[in-house]
């Protein structure tokens, strides 16, 4: 009998101490699971800056190759191209501060306009502004 | 030459003329040097501009101008002078470019 109630009040100890443990478990598990989300959440910014960064640099290469190409350009040879067509005499192809290319003057109308712009592109600019004006 | 637009020496737009304490500027021929597209009522005197998200229409001796549908009051009423419009130039700083007049010599920059 004495043994019985002995082995029977082990077991309740034991049981007691599994319950109050559940808890510190629980806590120790979200405390755990907190940490890993933020470790994540961590590694998804660097993820994201990097992804930034890089989207920096090929802007930057962009620029450059733009820069290159406009440097590349021989801006009077392609105006003497454009000024031989009757109607273009006055346009000009120019560059600003920053390397960039546009076509100016002034010409007859629209066509003319759109003509000029077609034939810098067919001798090599790839990317100009168009700042002609029509009469 | 008095324009330099986005950075580039403009040549071949008509001279400004000072008036009414303001500097006016070919309507047509700066907003074609922006990228705009423009298109002229000789008989009606109105002007009708499409320059990047904004459409103006612009009515001789009329200070208010429509953009998008909405009117706006310049500081002094466009006018026709050999055939083309003149408005004050501070009409492009409402539009959202940076400007600078200095002298005849005037800037427009994309903002």
């Amino acid at each position: 009998m004495y043994r019985k109630f002995a082995l029977f009040a082990v077991t309740l100890s034991v049981f007691s101490v599994v319950l109050m443990g559940c808890p510190k478990a629980q806590e120790a598990a979200t405390d755990t699971t907190a940490a890993a989300g933020e470790k994540m959440a961590d590694a998804g910014g660097k993820m994201a800056d990097a992804g930034g960064k890089m989207a920096d640099a090929g802007g930057k290469m962009a620029d450059a190759g733009g820069k290159m190409a406009a440097g590349a350009i021989d801006a009077e040879a392609i105006t003497k191209t454009i000024n031989a067509v009757p109607g273009l005499e006055g346009v000009k192809v120019v560059k600003n501060d920053k390397g960039e290319l546009a076509l100016t003057g002034t010409v007859a109308n629209q066509e003319l306009k759109a003509k000029a712009e077609e034939l810098a592109k067919t001798a090599g600019i790839t990317t100009l502004m168009n700042k002609i004006t029509t009469k | 030459m008095p324009y330099k637009i986005d950075g580039f020496d403009i040549d071949g737009i008509t001279e400004p003329i000072l008036g009414e304490g303001t500097t006016f500027v070919p309507l047509a021929n700066v907003a074609q040097s922006l990228g705009g597209y423009a298109d002229f009522d000789s008989a009606l005197k109105v002007a009708k501009i499409k320059l990047g998200e904004y459409d103006l229409q612009v009515q001789a001796d009329n200070p208010i101008v429509d953009i998008n549908g909405m009117p706006l009051e310049l500081q002094a009423a466009p006018f026709i002078d050999s055939d083309m419009m003149f408005v004050p130039v501070r009409l492009f700083e409402k539009l959202g470019y940076k400007m600078a007049v200095d002298g005849s010599h005037i800037s427009l920059d994309a903002a």
